[in-house]
């Protein structure tokens, strides 16, 4: 290729590289300027690029959504139980599989994909019901347990892979030198499954925090989490765009930050379990 | 030499079944809590869908009714426009999201200067949070909203996104916008995998960029394209959050999808029968359209290969 083509080409690229950022960052810088808008210049005609910006829509958020900060308690909460129940249970699980079950691996693997094809909504109808009965619909243990429910297999999974990466010659030295299956695994085993435990971790905390349907079904009030209270904004005598802008810019703002951190980490993730999944 | 029935392999068949039975032994737990919360749900949720059963008539009770409650669902115009709305948000998303996914990640994977950060920003509409990112573009799909705006300065005009087919086209909008990423981030993830000095070699034989695509990267990154195809699928054939935010199933009932079916026979109906078997039906469309997906790319790949 000559060099002027090569420039050509190289130029292309970032024009393409752009319209496309443009078309992803756009509704994302449209939504941050809008809260420090008014909710009139919000959806003004023509829509205004230049303001005086206000900060009040963001301690408004506190008054229109009841309970705010305990909502943001509530998401932390059901995301790091639900996930520490599930390491804690995948972990063992994932190493009898590995280790000593040699029967019935493809009937996991097959239990694994029909968890994930089974429809979410069809899991919160008995979910709802069962949890009305037992008198814990608005609890954070109703989200926690639905949210386990629908993610323990995956975590099993994922954590099965990284286990079948460990080399098993500690293991058998280990055994020799008497020591038992739980000290093996807990001592050779997970010292070196500590990155994939990670990894598994921040995918199904990830999972737990965007949930919508299974806290939209199971609470009401006291339990519920960050994404179900958007609607809050939106009310019979109007919608307050601007709090709505500002409220949507605060539960952004953590993830992308965080998101900047692990983002490596979740494409292998995300990667390793669609291919494993 | 071991006999058959000697003793040592008497004593390897037993430490054998010993071990079986401690790897169930740490498996237990698990195997509990998913009977527990996912298996007995989902056998109770069958259950439901067998019986008539309304939380408005309670004094009605539950009662067996065998799978009357398929009959009503299969003969009512709302279960086939609901199915017949998945379907085109699915189709729709696919065909627009897996191209760009791919064009981009041909892009970003020529490592120029800046990649680092334009994968950044791609990947940033995938870590929201799906809830408000669908609050987010209700915000921006408003009639007198930013998108608008600009369809008015490119004078094609403004539109009434809260009408039947532009409500559908705005859902599809918002999941190609939050979902191209994951189809770029795996088809990204397969280029990586593609051994460099293969297109090298193709290069010096004198195959072009289009036949090198066609011919060497397409075929090898099939696996890569089965995944996201069968994932995006079974996500956007479940489609809730986005259709019940961005237009509620508006105006009407017209743009609900399969799982906004079942949410209002559910939750504004109370009609848990008839909610338990569409979404029964609905697990059944999604198996049948993955496995319609694995048999196809499967038989076109021993095809290719043969």
């Amino acid at each position: 290729m000559t060099r002027a083509k090569r420039h050509a080409a190289t130029s292309t690229i970032y024009t393409l590289l752009m319209i496309y950022a443009v078309w992803t960052l756009f509704p994302i810088v449209w939504v941050v300027l809008s809260s420090f808008k008014t909710n009139a210049q919000a959806l003004s005609v023509p829509p205004k690029f230049f303001f005086t910006p206000t900060t009040a829509n963001y301690p408004d958020v506190f008054h229109t959504i009841s309970g705010f900060s305990g909502v943001i308690v509530n998401s932390v909460v059901i995301a790091a139980a639900g996930t520490a129940a599930i390491i804690v249970l995948s972990v063992p699980a994932a190493y009898g599989l590995s280790r000593m079950v040699t029967i019935g691996r493809n009937a996991l693997g097959f239990g694994i994909m029909s968890a994930r094809t089974f429809p979410t909504i069809g899991l919160a109808i008995p979910l709802f019901l069962l949890m009305q009965d037992a008198h814990l619909l608005d609890t954070r243990v109703s989200v926690i347990a639905a949210n386990v429910a629908f993610s323990l297999p995956f975590g099993i999974w994922m954590i099965y892979g990284f286990v079948e990466a460990v080399p098993r010659e500690l293991e058998e030295a280990a055994a020799l030198d008497g020591c038992t299956r739980i000290g093996t695994l807990l001592r050779i085993v997970l010292p070196q499954l500590l990155p994939g435990i990670g990894a598994t971790a921040i995918l199904t905390a990830i999972v737990a925090w965007r949930e919508y349907l299974f806290p939209l079904v199971l609470t009401t009030r006291n339990a519920r989490t960050l994404p179900v209270v958007a609607g809050s904004f939106i009310t019979d005598f109007g919608t307050d765009w601007s709090g709505l802008c500002a409220y949507a810019v605060m539960t952004m703002l953590p993830v992308a930050i965080f998101g900047a951190f692990v983002s490596k980490y979740l494409a292998r993730g995300f990667v390793s379990g669609a291919v494993k999944g | 030499m071991v006999v058959r029935g000697s003793p040592e392999r008497q004593r390897a068949r037993r430490l054998r079944w010993k071990r079986i039975a401690t790897g169930f032994a740490f498996m237990a737990p698990a195997i509990a809590v998913l009977c527990a919360v996912l298996l007995y749900p989902i056998a109770y949720n069958v259950w439901l869908s067998l019986h008539s059963y309304n939380l408005s008539e309670l004094y009605l009770g539950k009662h067996w009714v065998g799978l009357h409650n398929y009959w009503l669902e299969l003969h009512d115009a709302f279960f086939w426009r609901a199915l017949r709305n998945s379907a085109i948000v699915t189709a729709a998303s696919l065909c627009i999201e897996l191209p760009i996914g791919m064009g981009l990640a041909l892009l970003l994977n020529r490592r120029l200067r800046g990649h680092a950060i334009f994968r950044f920003f791609f990947f940033l509409p995938l870590m929201l949070v799906p809830a408000v990112t669908a609050y987010m573009w209700r915000f921006l799909f408003q009639y007198t909203g930013i998108l608008n705006y600009f369809l008015g300065e490119l004078h094609i005009g403004r539109i009434n996104w809260s009408s039947t087919t532009a409500g559908l086209a705005s859902v599809v909008v918002l999941s190609v916008w939050e979902n191209t990423p994951f189809s770029l981030i795996v088809l990204l993830a397969g280029l990586q995998s593609i051994d460099p000095e293969i297109l090298a070699a193709a290069h010096v034989d004198g195959a072009d960029g289009w036949r090198r695509f066609r011919y060497i990267v397409l075929p090898l990154m099939r696996q890569f394209i089965l995944i996201v195809l069968v994932i995006r699928t079974m996500d956007l054939l479940r489609l809730f959050e986005e259709g019940y935010i961005l237009t509620g199933g508006g105006p009407g009932r017209s743009t609900e999808t399969l799982s906004q079916l079942v949410y209002t026979q559910m939750f504004t109906f109370f009609d848990v029968g008839r909610g338990s078997a569409i979404s029964i039906m609905e697990g059944v469309v999604v198996v049948g359209a993955t496995l319609i997906l694995f048999l196809t790319l499967r038989v076109r790949a021993g095809q290719r290969s043969a």
